[in-house]
């Protein structure tokens, strides 16, 4: 009984490292085929050891391939949308270009598709779905010592 | 649940151990450092598990493994992202977009990012144009690889 929590945990956490590493992640960030694969390996695991759930290794076990997959997320988004990382790639090309502008210019268009700001004229200012975010994120750079 | 209860109070310990290690400098920087951390308190766990029958030590490594993932993506999100760092500015008050790069530029622009690859060990000190150590290239293989069409 045990032993089927261990393996298929084990087995499910492998094949979503797999799809982290061989699954794109291209325009739409949140539905993308490693979110759609973990959440896919994630729902077998559950499946195939419900008579186990409640047990403590169950539930470690089902924390774990959970934080794991919010992790794999993290990660790749950052090696899609890194700028230092971009600006390591131009660099290793011989290159030196400086992109933060686009990046500052793509990014308040995100912010604009996801509801976060309303562009007056000129100026940006943040919609109250952007207020709620801002608030966190100030929170964690209060706390994280990262506000400069 | 009193597994679960462990481990998640071990990461918060761990997690306040790396903020203290990283005394303020980035992530990519102090990485070995807080790789280390986590390598220590997690192999503590597994110990433990494996003499006292805590929960599984399988169990325990993939849980760990997860924390460790989720804070590392989270953190460096948190430290490098442009979009979040538009949210915080655009909370003082509305702004242009040509404020908001000239503002981004001289804290955090590519003057900046090139001091953080140099502490980082991801290019040489002194080179212009800046020229990729082996880490920097090493990784560079890593982010082509995975980023391929």
């Amino acid at each position: 009984m045990i032993a089927n929590t261990l393996v298929s945990g084990a087995a499910c956490f492998v094949l979503m490292t797999l799809a982290f590493v061989f699954l794109r992640l291209r325009n739409n960030i949140f539905v993308s085929a490693l979110n759609i694969a973990c959440a896919l390996l994630i729902s077998c695991y559950a499946w195939l050891t419900f008579p186990q759930r409640g047990s403590e290794g169950w539930i470690v076990m089902t924390a774990g391939l959970l934080l794991y997959w919010v992790g794999l997320f993290f990660v790749r988004v950052m090696l899609l949308r890194s700028v230092s990382l971009n600006l390591l790639v131009h660099l290793s090309r011989g290159q030196t270009a400086n992109t933060i502008g686009e990046d500052i210019a793509g990014r308040l268009h995100d912010m604009q598709t996801y509801e976060m700001v309303l562009q007056t004229g000129e100026h940006y200012s943040l919609k109250p779905f952007g207020q709620f975010w801002s608030f966190w994120v100030m929170l964690l750079y209060r706390i994280l010592r990262l506000e400069r | 649940m009193k597994s679960l209860s462990v481990l998640l109070v071990s990461w918060i310990i761990t997690m306040i151990f790396c903020e203290l290690v990283l005394k303020g400098s980035k992530l990519q920087t102090g990485l070995p450092k807080v790789l280390l951390v986590y390598c220590l308190i997690g192999g503590g766990l597994v110990a433990y598990s494996f003499a006292f029958g805590f929960v599984s030590p399988i169990a325990v490594m993939v849980f760990w493994s997860g924390c460790f993932l989720s804070w590392f993506g989270i953190r460096s999100h948190l430290e490098s992202s442009i979009l979040l760092r538009m949210l915080f500015l655009l909370r003082k008050h509305p702004w242009t977009e040509r404020e908001l790069l000239a503002e981004y530029d001289s804290h955090y622009g590519a003057s900046t990012r090139l001091e953080e690859l140099v502490r980082g060990g991801l290019t040489q000190a002194g080179s212009n144009p800046p020229v990729l150590t082996s880490k920097g290239q090493t990784i560079v293989k890593v982010v082509r690889s995975l980023n391929r069409n």
